[in-house]
């Protein structure tokens, strides 16, 4: 796992109130209890403030899995 | 600023000792709070004030309020916030008032606040705490720009909602407004809502605003459930005026109407503020007294003359014992000190030597030292009552009260030199708010430190079997206002006395018998012929631990810190003071 990598799944698993390290790159709503509607939310301020982006509404619906969210950081230049 | 994540992290981290140690705080909200509350874990405890939240479903709040058995009733709130949007609340709202008719945006308005008002007020009938109402603000772009300019435009609309709701609260028994319009304001209401957030989740509160209103929510709350700090201590050379005035002079002094000067000036009117508002305030200042005198009372631009302290401390020893001599000067703790200095040492000096001073890091920059005040917590009072706002000029009569001390001979004539009155009542609709106060902030003499809310205190007040006193005391000085409170019940023929508390400021004058006098002869008008005083210890009550001893009490049993005295035969007791004239107030319960 990349650095940015690692940054992304400590970030979600804060967002997601899961324990440090207990999040991968496999990691997705359908792994992940905590992943629900009000989860995302979290998910998205999270990786905000952490990565100064900002996501259009719709892209909310797709922070989905950890691999989608990584690919969609990059997309917008987060490193 | 901590990024979501770590808020996250830390809230996660404090819960468990939230859960055991901090106050049990019901928030009530018409839009989803839920990502509110990591905030105001994490901004409650930084505070120092831990909160343990406890949020409603959103949209839930009138049955929540409404039914005796509600999930709300049972978390056993001891403070309550009601954050109700207008748009919320009304459909027609919804989209902002200004898609309301003007002439029927009045009516809409009164119809809103009423509703709030009637739920506030229904939750007092199940609830005795603190009641924090937020108030409204016009989150969403003005679209209008000369909107102002209209009185029955939004701007106006809003304020004298808001004007109206803090009258209304005003008359209410421990309610007050949460300032959530000035959150917003202070923030910027075209960003406070993050459309987005709201689309997606309903919460009406955007990622960056969270923060500033957690931490505001925090303080709120700590306003109201917690003892405010007393006093200010404050410095002189380079705080309260620019320079040194033992080196340079008095007429060198930076302070008038141009800058530097004019922002000491403004400092210093900041601080009468704090005075108006009942704070007290005093100099720790290395400097020669008189010299000092001279430059409070005859510099032309001083805001703040000798007078205006309660306390001056000018000497050359350690500023930690100047603090300890305020304390002992004002009867307070230590912990009701707010320190101010610029100088970094001298806060060193304090911190390591007085643990309990709340200490002020101050700017640099003179410019912010206003600024600086306003993120002092501990300055925050909810009401300001009458008492307050005369403590000060109470406090000057105490200096006169001590010149007079130093010139008369034995303790009895000094006594009767002060030509003490004290009236004496029942607890009333005018007097229960003093009341209330004194018993929540009474530290040292205070036999049983109970800290009955408004509502119990009521409650006794109207009960057969107990009686709620007073006793408020004037001299030839001056009317120190309501100064004691005793509660004393009555099962059978035993009486028992629940609550004896007085302000420390007149001790050592017979006041003390007086009280008890007056609380032997409530206990008997109700039947008792014994009667039981307890002594609660708390680590700040040592002052009153042979209080019923002293008193011709009988130690029945000692439990640990406490004790329980009798008192066998009421005919022959405590006899009020000669040196001190009594009346009666008309009582309210006859």
């Amino acid at each position: 796992m990349t650095d940015f990598e690692q940054r992304v799944c400590d970030v979600v698993a804060a967002a997601l109130g899961e324990s440090n390290g207990s999040l991968g790159m496999d990691s997705s709503q359908d792994t992940v209890d905590s992943w629900d509607s009000a989860g995302i939310i979290n998910v998205m301020m999270a990786l905000e403030s952490e990565f100064k982006v900002a996501f259009q509404t719709e892209e909310a619906a797709d922070l989905l899995s950890m691999r989608i969210i990584a690919e969609i950081l990059r997309e917008k230049g987060a490193k | 600023m901590a990024t979501h994540a770590e808020i996250l992290r830390r809230a996660k981290s404090l819960a468990s000792e939230v859960e055991q140690r901090g106050r049990r705080v019901a928030l009530l909200c018409s839009y989803n709070l839920d990502f509110i509350k990591p905030y105001l874990i994490v901004s409650a405890s930084d505070l120092g004030a831990p909160i343990a939240p406890w949020i409603a479903p959103f949209g839930q709040f009138e049955q929540m309020i409404r039914a005796d058995d509600s999930a709300l009733w049972k978390s056993r709130p001891e403070a309550l916030v009601l954050l109700l949007r207008a748009a919320d609340l009304d459909a027609e709202l919804a989209e902002g008032i200004e898609g309301v008719p003007p002439a029927r945006r009045r009516a809409r308005n009164d119809e809103l606040l009423q509703r709030v008002l009637g739920l506030a007020r229904e939750a007092r009938r199940r609830f005795s705490g603190p009641i924090l109402v937020a108030n409204f603000v016009h989150d969403r772009p003005l679209l209008d720009l000369f909107d102002g300019s209209r009185p029955d435009g939004i701007t106006h609309l809003i304020a004298s909602l808001n004007l109206r709701m803090a009258e209304a609260l005003a008359a209410e028994s421990d309610m007050h407004v949460f300032d959530y319009a000035g959150v917003a304001n202070r923030f910027g209401t075209d960003r406070f809502v993050d459309r987005r957030l709201w689309a997606l989740g309903r919460i009406a509160v955007a990622p960056e605003a969270q923060e500033p209103l957690a931490s505001s929510l925090a303080r709120s709350i700590a306003g109201v459930t917690q003892a405010a700090s007393k006093c200010l201590v404050l410095d002189l050379d380079n705080t309260l005026w620019g320079g040194v005035l033992g080196d340079d002079g008095m007429a060198a002094l930076k302070l008038g109407d141009e800058h530097p000067g004019s922002a000491f000036k403004a400092f210093q009117r900041a601080l009468r503020g704090y005075r108006e508002r009942g704070m007290l305030l005093a100099i720790a200042s290395k400097n020669d007294e008189a010299t000092v005198r001279e430059a409070l009372d005859t510099h032309p631009d001083m805001i703040l003359r000798s007078a205006d302290f309660a306390a001056i401390e000018a000497n050359w020893q350690a500023k930690s014992a100047s603090l300890v001599r305020i304390a002992k000067k004002l009867n307070i703790g230590l912990d009701s000190l707010v320190f101010f200095d610029d100088n970094p040492v001298e806060r060193a000096e304090v911190r390591a030597h007085c643990p309990g001073v709340r200490v002020v890091e101050m700017p640099v920059d003179v410019l912010h030292y206003v600024a600086a005040l306003a993120t002092v917590p501990l300055l925050d009072r909810p009401r300001v009552l009458e008492e307050d706002r005369a403590r000060a000029t109470m406090v000057a009569d105490d200096a006169q009260r001590e010149r007079l001390a130093a010139t008369t001979q034995s303790i009895e004539e000094f006594l009767a030199g002060l030509e003490m009155v004290a009236t004496v009542g029942q607890s009333d609709d005018t007097t229960i708010e003093r009341i209330s106060q004194l018993i929540h902030k009474t530290n040292q003499f205070n036999l049983t430190t109970r800290r009955h809310s408004l509502e119990d205190v009521r409650k006794l007040a109207s009960a057969s079997d107990a009686r709620v006193l007073w006793m408020r005391l004037a001299d030839r000085f001056g009317d120190m206002g309501l100064i004691a409170v005793g509660i004393v019940r009555v099962e059978g023929d035993v009486g028992r006395v629940d609550t004896l508390l007085m302000s420390c400021r007149v001790m050592g004058r017979g006041v003390e018998d007086a009280v008890l006098a007056h609380l032997v002869e409530a206990a008997r008008e109700l039947g008792a012929k014994s009667l039981l005083g307890e002594y609660r210890r708390t680590a700040k009550n040592d002052i009153v631990r042979e209080y019923y001893r002293e008193r011709g009490f009988a130690e029945l049993s000692q439990e640990g810190e406490s004790a329980l005295y009798s008192l066998a035969d009421l005919s022959a007791a405590e006899r009020w003071p000669r040196h001190i004239a009594r009346r009666d107030a008309a009582s309210a319960k006859e």
